[in-house]
């Protein structure tokens, strides 16, 4: 059983945990094992403390048996995207100004994460303060791809991607501002979901950009991130951005079936710049699911998408470069060059120009729901354009080359966070390099259920989420 | 272009106070300008009325319009 242990899905070892078939001891003894060997060599962890998760496995195994009662995720091994504070435990952010960070309060999720059972291995990777796409942090070990380590992990979550696809962890919370969970879930091979804005607290996460800022879980199958994301989601008096929409039980859900449901296939935007081989993979997933009964037609995206995807950077470097106002006069030199660089043009874009990117949300949310979710449930859509990069593609002195990769990486994932609308990335193949392929899926607001009953879907008729990297 | 170094310089001096180096001070128009041509496209949209609030609305208003309720909304 025990060579098995890190190949089950977090729904499958919560449920063997539960039934008493295995211990959580046990369970989080074979991620500790497995982190111990792998990360050496794919530096997915920032720190991480395994005496204390094991301490909190034999609690919750006690617990189990005095017939105390237990949450979904009880004696589940988790690990998190290293931003997500826990009273009196470290926080870097990726950072080296938060280095030594130890937070006085902690986050709503993290608080719903342990009183559903689940066990915190330690903080993950990150891009540094979660901003940008590839993966490359100057202040940490290059963190590398589960699926060959020459290969991109993408960002700003590598760690979450990374510890969830080389089955080290059954579950990582990540954010995305920009596509900072879809990518790194893409090129990992698992399932990653940015909910609806305001569907999960943001208290106790660190700021990037406010208004764009969601919180989710990367996770080996729908199920699982289904699971998490119910766990975390929902009204927060300590978050008076947090929606208090009623939280489903999605899982309950997951097997209604795709008949009658609409698939939309994206005309205009999502395909610019698409490769023939991502093509031919979306193409396929969309044969399995027309297959399983669902209808897809095409749908015509509104043409102010492509002002949403210029619109979204006012907003995101604004916020961050007012978030960051004081450490960058007062500490400049303690940020990484890259995010130094990026960081400066928040300051000169002008206030009236940013209000003006936040007032037109609504609008621009409106015209897209109008022209696309009144026609389809789903928009099915490419995730990456192109196959995962190269480490040595990515790195910031590629010149040009690497500044359109970095746009390219984000192009379909960005005009999400700016609509508010929940997306998901669900794993559909493998490209020439070996490397994973992934769709996205995108609902209307508050719509998580259609995303995780599509994605089930496929992912039952499908081999991609079983397969795991040889490592 | 119209945004240059000299204007990142001025305004740089006068408000933000950053230490740019000379080379990010030539690198920044650029992608400075290209904000600056979102921003401007965006103008056209400005609804006086708007209130950025109206976000939070417009999702929720949204929700409710589509063809397909999944079962458990249904039931609810």
């Amino acid at each position: 059983m025990d060579a098995a242990l890190p190949f089950l899905s977090l729904t499958e070892v919560a449920g063997a945990i539960a039934g008493r078939k295995v211990s959580s001891l046990e369970v989080t003894r074979a991620a500790i094992e497995r982190v111990e060997r792998l990360d050496p060599k794919l530096h997915f962890f920032v720190w991480w403390e395994p005496e204390e998760a094991l301490a909190a496995a034999r609690a919750a195994d006690a617990r189990l048996e005095a017939g105390g009662p237990v949450g979904p995720l009880h004696g589940v091994p988790l690990a998190h995207k290293d931003m997500f504070y826990v009273a009196g435990k470290r926080s870097t952010c990726g950072s080296k100004i938060r280095r030594d960070f130890r937070p006085t309060y902690t986050a709503t999720v993290m608080e719903r994460l342990a009183a559903a059972g689940a066990i915190n291995l330690g903080g993950l990777a990150m891009v540094e303060f979660a901003m940008g796409p590839h993966g490359y942090n100057a202040h940490l070990e290059q963190c590398r791809n589960p699926w060959n380590p020459e290969y991109i992990p993408c960002g700003s979550s590598s760690g979450s991607g990374v510890a969830v696809g080389a089955r080290a962890v059954y579950g990582a919370l990540g954010s995305d501002t920009g596509g900072s969970i879809r990518c790194p879930a893409a090129v990992a091979g698992v399932v990653g979901i940015c909910p609806t804005y305001s569907r999960v607290s943001r208290h106790g996460a660190m700021p990037m950009s406010t208004s764009l800022d969601c919180v989710g879980p990367l996770a080996r199958t729908v199920r699982d991130c289904a699971r998490m994301l119910r766990v975390i989601a929902g009204p927060d008096g300590l978050d008076a951005s947090a929606s208090d929409e009623p939280v489903p039980d999605w899982e309950a859900t997951l097997g209604d079936g795709l008949r009658g449901v609409r698939v939309g296939v994206p005309d205009g935007y999502f395909y610019d710049g698409v490769t023939d081989e991502i093509r031919a993979a979306l193409t396929a997933s969309l044969g399995v699911l027309r297959g399983l009964g669902a209808d897809v037609v095409e749908v015509k995206v509104p043409p102010s998408i492509y002002e949403v995807a210029e619109i979204q950077p006012v907003v995101m470097k604004s916020e961050g470069a007012a978030n960051h106002s004081r450490w960058m006069r007062e500490r400049p030199q303690d940020y990484s060059d890259q995010i130094r660089n990026r960081l400066q043009a928040g300051f000169f874009i002008p206030a009236a120009d940013y209000i003006q990117a936040i007032k037109a949300r609504g609008g621009l949310l409106s015209e897209f729901v109008d022209a696309v979710f009144t026609r389809v449930d789903v928009l099915h859509t490419p995730l990456l354009p192109m196959p995962v990069p190269r480490i040595s593609e990515a790195m910031p002195s590629s010149g040009p080359a690497y500044l359109e990769m970095v746009v390219s990486l984000t192009r379909n994932t960005k005009i999400v966070n700016y609509l508010g609308l929940p997306a998901m990335s669900v794993p559909c193949g493998f490209s020439a390099n070996g490397l994973p392929i992934a769709f996205q899926l995108i609902g209307r607001p508050f719509a998580e259920a259609s995303l995780f009953q599509v994605g089930h879907a496929y992912e039952r008729a499908t081999p991609w989420h079983a397969s795991a990297p040889e490592l | 272009m119209a945004i240059t170094p000299q204007t990142v310089t001025t305004l740089n001096d006068s408000v933000h106070e950053l230490p740019l180096p000379d080379v990010r001070v030539q690198e920044l128009p650029v992608e400075l300008n290209q904000l600056h041509v979102a921003a401007v496209a965006n103008r056209a949209r400005l609804d006086f009325d708007a209130d950025p609030s109206d976000f939070r609305r417009a999702l929720h208003a949204a929700k409710d319009r589509a063809l397909w309720t999944p079962r458990f909304l249904s039931s609810a």
